[in-house]
């Protein structure tokens, strides 16, 4: 059996609120190979979020193991752990997260700020990457100016310029119209068969069913199951 | 991320916000202004000081007396001011060269004009000193039997005159009477008449008397010490020398010690001065009476200067030239030890004034922490996509740090703008009023370089410690709740 790209090992994130222990996540384990599309679904609170950014490595587990690649990031330093957040992934929001005093060019440049690249290099990156998601025209734009979808693709644009290896998506299309939803849906397709690893969260049945190639349903922070495409959930 | 991103990260963040950045930078401004303004003034009155010093080269000047009766030891150790002294103090080490000072009187004629004044000889080497040169216009005296003077500013206000310019070259006759014992003992034989003839007289018609003869001996023994006064009045050859005026120098005022308005070779002084006995009435009738008049103390101290000038190598600590001439039994005066006085009061001042402007500098730096935790609270969501999109905590504690570092530098650079105005401002006015009132003009601001470059560091520092706590804060954001939700 070939080793898999992620590996997530008993996974446990615990908040303490005062007396009461919070499981946010309360040991998940799953495993995702290169190219994978994997939709990680389950209401409201079962821990889809709190999942994404320990993968992302913005916050640090309670317990249990995260291996991306050859990377173990439960023993990374904060250094290492932010050099992986600045090359390993890209992460996109279900609230976009643009900064909005910045052009939406500006905005995708940022990400580049954590890579040794040359400034004009990074501007012809940025700028590229908009044009390739169809935004060549709203380079100077504020996001105030944008609409949802545009500006998703801008976050979009931000999270793919410097080439990552795995796509973190917070539902993504949480705050956009069915219209929009769709082509976003449509995007993380597209960039998946171009060979981009992508989890994807969303609460969202249909859109995990249209593009995820696998399921992982969390209740209350635990897998409840993970399903195949074209496999009938129970 | 590079410096370079951070500072354009940071500079694009305060100018986002100009209006509050600007605000805060004002309160920079204010208090970078008023400290170099303020220490513009202490520096620039101390440089003034140092300055005069320097001109009348008071750093490398010293002077000597001797002794007073009564201090330190009995007077049979205290030695005596002479040449012999003078000769010894000139091998003290550091002691380039010692010179006696000792003015007399003369009697000056310029023109139809005629006045008292003293006179100072100098050996023409004295004149490789600063101290006797200071502002000289025309030349000194090329050696010590030159028949040039040199004089001061003092003797130009006698004679009335604004210009140096307008003496030089002139003629001095000057002219003394020394009182001289010989002559005066001659002229009050010569006027006794015949005495062997009057003494006869007086036995002749009052024989009878004694009570006569005595008060006639009392009467005798006036008139002689009359005539005798008179004839040492009258019988003083007069002694006449005339001189070229070759140069004019400073004002007489040498540190609190007065240079005669009249400076001669010691060959004039040599004619002119035979200063044996005092030659004031009173002082010589006291000293008749009182038995005094050919004293020892007078002979012991005959030859005695009252002062003396040395010439100090500025390779030498002058504490330690003034240490060694006490210790030979003299008493001594460095301008430096007066100077180092006066950097002690202007450290205290310039720190007094520095205090003023440092407290400023606080209230500002409080308007920094403030506008920088301002700045935060508005961007948590933006450092959360920071350390979303790779930065760490030390990156987001750097560009908080470089954005107040900016308000700083930019506060500092405005700052010193400012002061100078104001500096210029101030200077402006009191010139105007040291004019009104006929004191000379001076500019009592200074901003030296380093005055610049430390303001600059000290509102860079302050307002990096001033962004201290808030790069923390702004390091220590969680990036999970910065990104949740809306
Ligand atoms: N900092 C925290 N302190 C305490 N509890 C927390 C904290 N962060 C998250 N939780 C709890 O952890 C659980 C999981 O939260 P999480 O945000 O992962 O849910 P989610 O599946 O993403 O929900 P949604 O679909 O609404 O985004 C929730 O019950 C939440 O209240
Ligand atoms: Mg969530």
């Amino acid at each position: 059996m070939s080793v898999s790209w992620i590996e997530v090992n008993e996974l446990k994130r615990h908040y303490q609120r005062g007396p009461q222990t919070v499981r946010a996540l309360d040991g998940v384990s799953f495993e995702i190979d290169r190219g994978e599309l994997v939709a990680v679904v389950g209401s409201s609170g079962s821990g889809k979020s709190t999942l994404l950014n320990l993968l992302a490595g913005l916050d640090t587990p309670t317990s249990g193991s995260i291996r991306v690649g050859e990377r173990f990031l439960e023993k990374l330093t904060r250094r290492e752990l932010a050099l992986y957040r600045a090359h390993a992934h890209g992460m996109v929001f279900q609230s976009f997260h643009l900064i909005n005093h910045r052009s939406a060019l500006q905005n995708v440049e940022l990400a580049l700020y954590f890579s040794d690249l040359p400034a004009r290099e990074r501007k012809h990156r940025a700028t590229a990457m908009l044009e390739r998601l169809g935004l060549g025209d709203r380079l100077d734009h504020r996001p105030g100016d944008l609409s949802g979808g545009e500006q998703q693709r801008v976050a979009i644009a931000r999270a793919l310029v410097k080439e990552p290896e795995i796509l973190f998506a917070d539902e993504p299309t949480g705050n956009l119209d069915h219209d929009n939803a769709g082509q976003i849906a449509s995007l993380l397709q597209e960039l998946n068969r171009g060979g981009l690893t992508i989890l994807l969260v969303t609460h969202d049945r249909e859109l995990a069913e249209r593009v995820g190639q696998r399921s992982i349903r969390l209740v209350y922070g635990k897998v409840e199951s993970i399903t195949s495409a074209g496999e009938v959930t129970a | 991320m590079t410096t370079r991103e951070i500072i354009a990260l940071s500079a694009g963040n305060l100018w986002r916000q100009k209006l509050r950045a600007s605000l805060t930078i004002a309160g920079v401004i204010i208090a970078i202004g008023s400290f170099v303004a303020m220490l513009s003034f202490g520096i620039g009155m101390q440089k003034r000081i140092s300055e005069e010093f320097e001109n009348l080269g008071l750093f490398t000047t010293m002077q000597v007396f001797p002794a007073r009766e009564g201090e330190e030891g009995d007077s049979l150790t205290r030695p005596l001011l002479n040449d012999e002294g003078v000769e010894r103090l000139s091998t003290l080490p550091g002691v380039r060269l010692a010179y006696p000072m000792s003015s007399f009187d003369v009697e000056v004629t310029y023109g139809d004009t005629s006045f008292n004044s003293e006179v100072l000889p100098l050996p023409s080497s004295a004149f490789s000193m600063k101290y006797f040169t200071s502002e000289l216009t025309g030349e000194t005296y090329p050696d010590d039997s030159s028949h040039h003077a040199v004089v001061t500013h003092d003797l130009l206000d006698i004679l009335g005159m604004e210009e140096p310019e307008e003496l030089l070259g002139d003629t001095l006759v000057l002219q003394t009477r020394p009182a001289d014992l010989d002559s005066a003992i001659a002229r009050v034989i010569v006027g006794f008449g015949n005495p062997i003839q009057r003494i006869g007289e007086l036995y002749l018609d009052s024989l009878q008397t004694p009570g006569y003869v005595r008060d006639l001996a009392r009467r005798e023994m006036q008139l002689g010490l009359q005539r005798f006064v008179n004839g040492y009045f009258n019988a003083r050859p007069t002694l006449t020398d005339t001189i070229i005026v070759s140069g004019v120098t400073e004002s007489a005022q040498r540190g609190h010690l007065l240079l005669a308005p009249i400076l001669v070779s010691p060959a004039i002084s040599d004619r002119l001065d035979r200063g044996s006995i005092e030659d004031d009435p009173v002082a010589l009738l006291q000293a008749l009476r009182g038995g005094t008049f050919f004293s020892e103390e007078q002979e012991a101290r005959d030859g005695e200067y009252s002062r003396a000038t040395l010439n100090l190598d500025p390779a030498y600590d002058p504490v330690a030239i003034k240490d060694s001439v006490e210790a030979v039994g003299y008493r001594a005066l460095s301008y430096v030890e007066e100077f180092n006085e006066m950097r002690k009061f202007f450290l205290i001042f310039d720190s007094g004034l520095g205090i003023i402007g440092l407290i400023a500098l606080i209230v500002a730096s409080l308007g920094i922490v403030n506008t920088m935790i301002m700045s935060i609270l508005e961007r948590t969501e933006e450092i959360g996509v920071l350390k979303s999109l790779g930065a760490d905590d030390s990156d987001i504690h750097r560009l908080f740090l470089v954005e107040s570092g900016i308000i700083g530098v930019i506060g500092a650079a405005f700052g010193i703008v400012l002061g100078w105005v104001v500096t210029r401002i101030a200077s402006l006015v009191a010139q105007q009023i040291m004019r009104q009132n006929d004191m000379p003009v001076l500019d009592i601001f200074h901003i030296p370089w380093w005055l610049i470059l430390f303001s600059i560091a000290f509102g860079l520092l302050v307002s990096l410690l001033a962004g201290l706590y808030p790069a923390a804060r702004a390091a220590r954001v969680d990036p999970v709740k910065a990104l949740r939700g809306e």
